[in-house]
């Protein structure tokens, strides 16, 4: 950050800053660090009402919240769910941004439209998807026709299906992100390097393995640490799709914490959810750090 | 030149998979919305042999989806200039004043990134409720803000940190303070990026469903994402034409947005990158 300070040695610089700084710090704290540490508080005591007293709790909650089997179903589902949409999200922006680094006609349009299953309000590619999934659906009915199945099968009403079709249908939201970010990943590889390859006789699969994937990682690293993190955190995909069903197949963290809280008012134990899941989080963000740190020094280098 | 030849197919073949692969959904849930009721699940047809708007007269008949929108049109407006000064100011200064403050503040908002929604959805539910802002949309622009802003602050930062000081140093030394150098000469040098800001920040709230399905209970009250939610109901026999002709409407200003700005909307994904 080389940009000059002497902008702010006039008479009026402080008024400025206080007035630019303090109303978004004030906002910043009474929306999101105090309500974080409200939960994290409260996480240690018992309320069962909206409206109702706080009786301190000690670890009660936590307690509980360790002995319960739903608790374990719902964290061991959510790693399941973020790896797989994770895999198949950065698999498929890899796949897409390899494709948009080449040169063809309609390459501006498709990048372009390639975004669109992000920007569209999640609710209604969710869905869209539920209605291409539906047991009558037209998934069925084109596997039916192909002969890849004989009957209708209730891709999201079956506890076998649920959790790939679930994981799917989040990849394809999810990967616009992964393919733009990968492809600024690709597009900041020196195009000399792949020329001096190629004069050595390297074949395009040997410019691939020991030139593309080696330049790649570091941002492939972070895709896919954010990636799963905003997975393992994500509320409406499932709670829309399945709301945790058929038979707890997909039942995860966020939806714990939601219906603890807004179903059967256990305050005090769905901010114990919550914080689990936090703290979970927070320990993945931290291993995100090292590898942002670690990748943009890579990157510099 | 034969491999040159197959590498050309390969491409244009991937191409096409791609496109189809990423908007055939969007395809389909404009024809069933316009398809009559008897064809949306037996033989569906991929162009619809009969033309219908009876969804869509269903749909503006009996509910109150145009409210809805209204609903979600101004909250997500007016977060949307809430997030823009607060967030146009804050990511000035950091970015020309303090190194430091610059530094803390990336950190702190990647580690927004990394914080539920649900962490902080009870203690602004129980705060509102206290303040008596529930089914207020004053509340909701609020808890929009939680998302909007940290993600605003950053994508205007390292919009700010491309543009070089010149001319504002020129305007201090001809006399004009800070609020008017501000003004009249970073924000139309940052255009570009309020803009890029803006419309991300309206998609975030366009398509926001965990905060308003908690703070809002007043059907008058609610925004169009809870609306589609309401349609699909307990999941028994759901209306597919009417969900889909009430989601072809809810995609219809992001639609607009992305026909028109869509420079901008390529341009800010990489510089920011959302969450949803």
């Amino acid at each position: 950050m080389e940009t000059n300070q002497n902008v702010f040695r006039f008479r009026d610089e402080k008024i400025f800053f206080w007035v630019s700084f303090l109303p978004t710090a004030l906002v910043i704290f009474s929306i999101i660090l105090f309500p974080i540490l409200f939960t994290l508080v409260l996480g240690f005591f018992n309320k069962n009402t909206l409206v109702g007293p706080y009786t301190f709790a000690g670890l009660e909650n936590f307690r509980n919240l360790f002995a319960d089997p739903q608790f374990w179903l719902a964290f061991k589902n959510g790693i399941v769910y973020s790896l797989g949409s994770t895999i198949f999200s950065v698999l498929g922006g890899l796949l897409v941004a390899l494709l948009l680094n080449e040169e063809f006609r309609g390459r501006a349009i498709l990048r372009a439209t390639v975004i669109f299953p992000y920007i569209v309000p999640p609710i209604v590619a969710l869905f869209i998807w539920k209605f291409l999934f539906n047991s009558r659906g037209l998934i069925n009915q084109l596997l039916v026709q192909l002969g890849v199945i004989e009957q209708y099968i209730p891709w999201l009403g079956d506890t076998r299906f649920v959790m790939p079709t679930v994981i799917l249908i989040s990849a394809w939201v999810w990967f616009p992100f992964s393919a733009i970010n990968l492809l600024a990943g690709l597009q900041a590889i020196p195009k000399d390097i792949y020329e001096a390859a190629s004069i050595d006789g390297a074949s395009p699969i040997q410019r691939f393995i020991q030139i593309t994937i080696p330049l790649l990682t570091p941002v492939l690293l972070v895709v896919v640490i954010i990636r799963f993190i905003w997975a393992a955190r994500n509320f409406d995909m499932i709670y829309l799709l399945t709301g945790g069903g058929p038979l707890d197949a997909t039942y995860v963290l966020p939806i714990l914490a939601y219906k603890s809280a807004f179903s059967v008012f256990r305050l005090g134990y769905a901010s114990a959810v919550a914080t689990a899941l936090f703290v979970f989080l927070v320990v993945l963000a931290l291993i995100y750090f090292q590898v942002y740190g670690m990748a943009t020094r890579i990157t510099r280098s | 030149m034969k491999t040159k030849t197959l590498k050309k197919i390969g491409i244009y073949l991937a191409a096409l998979i791609t496109f189809i692969l990423t908007m055939f959904p969007f395809y389909w849930m404009v024809t069933a919305s316009i398809k009559p009721f008897k064809e949306i699940f037996i033989n569906p047809s991929f162009f619809p042999r009969q033309f219908s708007l009876a969804f869509y007269t269903q749909l503006f008949e009996q509910t109150i989806i145009l409210t809805h929108l209204k609903n979600s049109l101004w909250t997500a407006i007016l977060a949307t200039a809430l997030t823009l000064v607060l967030a146009g100011m804050t990511g000035y200064i950091i970015t020309r004043y303090s190194v430091l403050a610059g530094e803390f503040m990336a950190r702190f908002t990647l580690f927004t990134y990394m914080v539920p929604s649900i962490i902080l959805l009870l203690p602004i539910y129980l705060v509102m409720q206290a303040l008596g802002l529930i089914n207020s949309h004053v509340g909701l622009v609020i808890s929009y803000l939680t998302i909007t802003l940290p993600f605003a602050i950053w994508m205007m930062r390292s919009y700010f940190a491309t543009i070089p000081t010149v001319m504002e140093e020129a305007a201090l030394i001809d006399g004009a303070n800070h609020f008017q150098t501000y003004l009249y000469v970073v924000v139309p040098q940052a255009l570009p990026g309020f803009i890029s800001t803006a419309i991300f920040v309206f998609i975030l709230c366009w398509g926001e469903y965990l905060f308003p399905l908690v703070l809002l209970s007043l059907d008058t009250m609610k925004t169009v994402p809870v609306t589609l939610a309401a349609l699909v109901g307990g999941g028994q026999n759901i209306n597919f034409g009417l969900l889909m002709a009430a989601s072809t409407v809810t995609t219809a200003p992001i639609l607009i947005l992305f026909l028109f700005l869509q420079k901008y909307l390529v341009a800010g994904f990489a510089a920011g990158g959302f969450d949803k």
